[in-house]
């Protein structure tokens, strides 16, 4: 089934800036999906298209079903939306009542809503934080808590707008790891990211944008497009770039690897 | 106000704390009305030792009391000090063409005491409860659901705004900026205020587009309370037969 | 000295303080939408962090109020921000006093009302500087009238009162021109990069 169908999006703000020029892709349920584009590609943009924020021409349908203007309650629940900066998203004084908004506005009962803040902080590892308000949160828990306040309600999608942006690389990892759980437990997801040596970490499928999509396919076909990817002045995998120079060299012929253990090896196969 | 925590002795569990917010914040307005329009200084001096009981039972650190209670004496300062020369009355000391009157030491020591006891009052009412319970409780008794929302908000983000204003001028500072009391200040710091407006702003706009995302439609549930247990009257009881003991003298 | 403390005023005008501040509150707050929400209360926020700023006056320092330039944003509004900025003040900072609330959000939120009305006849102006020149108009008037209200009602409490009404005019002087300057410049500013943020600007969003 497709969770997420977006058809010929088109889409200009106010001030007459063209944001979209007709995107078109679909996701299948269960999906992770890393969303790659420039600074001014629309990224920001399509996402807030895919629970209806924000509606230009064009077509998305969830599950399914059209957004309209009658079911955006019921896509707002369908459709998680995680924000880049975390400050926007966490507009509660204090964590609890963040990570609780959205489960009350659905009406599920005060245990229904409790057990769900309670597993939300858990998979975010925000246990025992829940009485503290955002300012007393470092940044990388202010960013896990903004992913925490959307998982409490459980939506069979999520959508995440660069949610390891200024994060440590461990935060980042956490970060990519926790996506991966997700879709274990069946959960369609879209990232927005910049991180091109964590996306083989937390998709499985890349969507290149430029205002549309430029490009579409598995991980490893697109992240070792050089001329794609240096066109659009996005960054190859460190690893990626390394191995796809060394093919070019006609010195390498296997398949691309991600990981330092793997690639290491691969090198020492190489000098042997 | 950047090491400002007014929510830093909230969670202390002493009789003050536990007692139920509602009954909490009625029971000590009464009181802190029936001290500030206290007729004579006797009672307002009653009114300023429970007070101080009061702040006492509630483990409120003094030394976190005492920073806060330098306003309201600041504030009133200027008008104990004026008092005792213009009030007209009984001449107790004078001084070429300056006296001071009994009447109007009196007047001064009353504003001062009232003052200051239903400052402590008001600073035990916040400090001992989290806001959003304070304010939560508000709503449950009436406060107006759009008033609740902007108290929450706007207590949210007060801290964040700071912040971003503190970065603001230190960064004016790297380029040069001093604060003088000239006009260049004054435009500068315009400058600086409406930068600070605009982000407001236009986080405003991302907050709202946050609040859709998660289903909000103008309103935020609160979950239900429980009734005031024995111990919550029985406080509210003794509080409220001191501030009647207070009126009626 | 504009926000006055607990214990100063006699009961019959907490009263009608509050009285009048519950009047003009349900007035400032009629026909909220729910996307007006987010906005009046970060505006309120920055205010209240702007309100903070020390301004170096000769020996001494000053705060702002800022009462003239909440009613240029928040239009009718304002009001309802000005309120809920004292309490948070009166709470936490011990700025002002409970009991006295109604009568500050009177003093403060009242001028606020009327600096968004004056900063409405600026259309009347084709001047590229409208916006300037009428938000230095309403700041300078708003804190002028708190100020004013705020003597009004110490002289009424007696004779004693006298010096000390003319004392809080004399001292408010300075901030006057100030809040006039700093309210002029943001106003232009915000004009310019920003319209849709005046109150009554462009998107309507801010009823008048």
């Amino acid at each position: 089934m497709k969770a997420i169908e977006a058809i010929n999006l088109v889409f200009s703000y106010p001030d007459g800036t063209r944001a979209l020029e007709g995107a078109s892709f679909s996701i299948d349920s269960g999906e992770s999906v890393a969303l790659l584009g420039p600074n001014g590609s629309g990224k920001s943009t399509l996402l807030l298209h895919l629970n209806g924020i924000l509606r230009g021409q064009g077509t998305v349908r969830i599950m399914g079903r059209e957004i309209t203007e009658d079911n955006l309650s019921w896509v707002r629940s369908q459709v998680g939306m995680v924000f880049q900066d975390p400050d926007d998203q966490l507009f509660m004084p204090t964590l609890e009542e963040d990570v609780s908004f959205g489960p009350r506005n659905m009406g599920l009962s005060e245990a229904a809503v409790q057990e769900a803040v309670s597993w939300a902080l858990r998979s975010t590892g925000l246990v025992d934080l829940e009485a503290k308000s955002p300012h007393h949160l470092s940044f990388g828990q202010r960013k896990r808590a903004a992913v925490a306040t959307v998982l409490s309600m459980r939506p069979p999608v999520m959508v995440l707008d660069e949610p390891t942006s200024n994060l440590d690389p461990r935060s980042k990892r956490e970060v990519a790891t926790l996506i991966r759980s997700l879709q274990e437990k069946g959960t369609t997801i879209i990232t927005a990211t910049h991180d091109a040596n964590l996306v083989p970490y937390m998709a499985d499928r890349v969507l290149l944008l430029d205002r549309k999509i430029v490009a579409d396919g598995d991980v490893r076909q697109i992240l070792c497009r050089r001329n794609l990817m240096k066109g659009l002045g996005l960054e190859m995998p460190l690893l990626a770039d390394l191995f796809e120079r060394l093919r070019e060299e006609k010195i390498y012929s296997g398949a691309t690897p991600f990981a330092a253990d793997i690639a290491a090896k691969e090198i020492i196969d190489l000098l042997k | 106000m950047s090491h400002f925590d007014p929510e830093k002795h909230s969670c202390l569990g002493s009789a003050i704390h536990s007692w139920d917010p509602r009954a909490k914040i009625v029971s000590l307005l009464v009181l802190i009305f029936a001290i500030a329009l206290a007729g004579s200084i006797l009672p307002a001096l009653a009114g300023l030792c429970v007070s101080i009981s009061l702040v006492l039972i509630s483990r409120i650190p003094l030394a976190h009391v005492a920073g806060f209670m330098k306003w309201p004496v600041i504030f009133l300062l200027p008008l104990a000090l004026f008092l005792p020369f213009t009030t007209e009355g009984d001449c107790l000391y004078s001084f070429q063409f300056l006296s001071v009157s009994r009447q109007g030491l009196f007047f001064s020591l009353l504003y001062l005491t009232r003052g200051v006891a239903a400052a402590l009052l008001a600073l035990l009412i916040v400090g001992t409860a989290p806001f959003t319970v304070t304010i939560k409780a508000l709503q449950e008794m009436g406060l107006p659901a759009s008033l609740t929302q902007i108290f929450l908000f706007a207590y949210r983000y007060v801290f964040l705004l700071n912040e971003e204003f503190s970065i603001m001028s230190r960064s004016l500072q790297c380029k040069g900026f001093v604060r003088r009391s000239d006009l260049k200040t004054a435009r500068t710091l315009a400058m600086a205020f409406a930068m600070l407006l605009i982000r407001s702003y236009e986080r405003s706009l991302a907050v709202y587009n946050a609040m859709l995302s998660r289903g909000y439609r103008g309103d935020i549930p609160i979950p239900g309370r429980n009734g005031l247990a024995a111990s919550d009257l029985f406080k509210s009881l003794l509080v409220l037969g001191a501030a009647f003991s207070i009126m009626a003298k | 000295m504009v926000h006055i403390s607990d214990g100063v005023l006699p009961g019959p005008m907490l009263a009608a303080g509050f009285i009048l501040t519950a009047i003009l509150l349900y007035y400032s707050l009629k026909e909220i939408k729910a996307e007006e929400i987010a906005k009046i209360s970060l505006i309120t926020a920055a205010l209240f962090v702007a309100s903070l700023v020390h301004f170096p006056i000769g020996p001494t320092s000053v705060h702002l109020i800022l009462n003239g330039l909440a009613g240029i944003l928040l239009g009718r509004r304002a009001f309802a921000g000005v309120f809920v900025a004292l309490t948070l003040q009166a709470l936490f900072f011990q700025h002002g006093g409970l009991t006295s609330l109604g009568v500050n959000a009177l003093n403060i939120g009242l001028p606020a009302l009327l600096a968004w009305q004056l900063f409405e006849y600026r259309k009347n102006l084709a001047s590229p500087r409208r916006e300037t020149i009428f938000g230095a108009m309403a700041g300078g008037m708003a804190v002028l009238a708190s100020v004013l209200m705020v003597s009004l009602e110490l002289l009424t409490m007696g004779e004693a009162f006298k010096e000390i009404s003319v004392l809080v005019i004399g001292v408010h002087l300075p901030v006057v021109v100030l809040e006039s300057v700093v309210a002029g410049a943001a106003t232009g500013f915000l004009a310019n990069v920003k319209p849709e943020m005046l109150a009554g600007g462009n998107n309507g969003s801010f009823p008048r």
